[in-house]
């Protein structure tokens, strides 16, 4: 083994030590061990690998992700059995999906212009309930995230388990509002229709952004908005503010 | 040691355990990839999601983690925009620089947050081999599997990856450097000012 092969092998070396034993890497440390120049090389590059690995090691994972999985799970395992189709409605449903599919990706991708307000959600939100709403599916119709919502044990302040590439993927609606890629679920809890706006905390200013929920009312609908540390929800329904806190 | 998973019908602890051993550094191999906390949190979520559906089909549990980095890395491949720039081996640079003290010295003094920003601006094609390589959860034997790439690929990325890591740390530093430097005002004693 020449030293520019033993170089090329020991960059591979984990600076944890925990490739010591792997073959190419102990002939590569053995020639290190014999040639001074190489075993220098080694050494800084050892010193470097370690401080990166350190400070990498050092990122901190948000709050409340590890809980988000593990309840993402819980829906997954809710999951409806899958109804025997014939090929051809198999073959259809998988055209619409890859070009539902690309369609959310081209809304997912395109960046917002500025970033936007929990008002202009809200605004959105009172114009649909004033009869701008088109005909759309509903939570029952979602599988685990309807579940996951119609629970009559769901609350909507505990997160939301799903991230909102799998919520499109399922086939909620989303736009984009101020800039903001806001996907929306309508679901039924105790027989009454409740609509969740759901967007990226992060496409949002800070100013307004609470984890405690804001009311307002605007005729005979209201809405709650809170944030988290993922998302920026939006809760409406006509059912006045002690309906929307029995879910929140 | 090596249970089949599909035996256990994914108990809950199973999966619990599954998450605890490895939802950390995928986080931070997602936060690497995508660059944005709420983008990475997806992907790590997604990639879970997945594996609660479909992973419990792996014969042997020491595959897991293999698998949940592969599916990660996939879907960020998948959703990632389209117009990205991918730069291929053959424009970068080879040969292997050496590490100077000072390129040592100033990566010890940075912080997490800042290696992420400078793992982030590697490009595409090193930074996710480069990633793994630091997590230090898999050897390059595993990389390889993740990344579906030969071990001689993965350990020509690393070397080239680590080249490009340590320049784009040095151009910042220098950048650093300028922005701290004092401009000595003029001597106005000796000086022509308002001749």
């Amino acid at each position: 083994m020449t030293n520019d092969e033993a170089k090329f092998t020991l960059q591979g070396y984990r600076p944890n030590g925990s490739d010591a034993d792997d073959p190419a890497i102990a002939e590569a440390l053995a020639q290190a061990e014999r040639d001074p120049a190489l075993r220098a090389w080694f050494e800084r590059e050892q010193q470097f690998d370690t401080a990166i690995a350190t400070g990498l090691g050092n990122v901190v994972v948000p709050h409340g992700l590890r809980d988000s999985i593990l309840a993402g799970k819980k829906l997954s395992n809710a999951h409806r059995p899958v109804l025997a189709l014939p090929w051809w409605a198999g073959m259809a449903a998988a055209v619409a999906l890859t070009v539902g599919t690309l369609a959310v990706m081209q809304l997912v991708k395109a960046p917002p212009q500025e970033l936007a307000s929990v008002n202009s959600v809200v605004d959105f939100a009172w114009t649909e309930m004033n009869g701008a709403h088109p005909r759309s599916k509903h939570a029952d119709e979602y599988g685990e995230v309807g579940t996951w919502l119609e629970n009559p044990e769901t609350r909507l302040r505990n997160g939301m388990p799903l991230g909102l590439q799998t919520l499109i993927d399922k086939g909620c609606r989303s736009q984009r509002i101020a800039g903001a890629l806001v996907v929306e679920v309508c679901f039924r809890r105790n027989g009454k229709i409740f609509h969740v706006y759901i967007a990226p905390r992060d496409s949002f200013h800070d100013r307004g952004l609470d984890t405690e929920p804001t009311f307002q009312q605007k005729g005979e609908f209201v809405t709650a908005s809170w944030a988290d540390d993922r998302f920026v929800y939006v809760l409406a329904s006509k059912h006045g503010s002690d309906g929307l806190r029995a879910i929140l | 040691m090596d249970r089949p998973i599909s035996q256990l019908e994914m108990p809950s602890d199973v999966f619990v355990q599954l998450v605890d051993a490895h939802y950390t550094a995928l986080y931070r191999f997602a936060l690497s990839l995508a660059r944005r906390e709420a983008d990475a949190c997806d992907l790590v979520q997604q990639t879970f999601f997945i594996w609660a559906k479909r992973g419990h089909q792996l014969r042997e549990d020491t595959k897991a983690k293999t698998w949940l980095f592969t599916t990660l890395y996939r879907e960020f491949l998948r959703g990632r925009r389209r117009d990205q720039r991918v730069q291929s081996i053959e424009e970068l640079p080879a040969g292997a620089d050496d590490v100077a003290a000072e390129e040592i010295d100033h990566a010890r003094r940075l912080d997490g947050s800042q290696i992420v920003e400078a793992l982030q601006q590697v490009d595409e094609v090193y930074r996710a081999p480069l990633v793994l390589f630091y997590l230090q959860d898999m050897s390059y034997h595993e990389i390889a599997e993740s990344l579906d790439v030969p071990i001689g690929t993965v350990m020509s990325r690393l070397s080239r990856g680590k080249i490009q890591l340590r320049r784009l740390l040095a151009n910042k530093e220098t950048a650093a450097s300028r922005l701290g430097t004092v401009v000595e005002f003029p001597d106005l004693k000796k000086g022509t000012a308002g001749k």
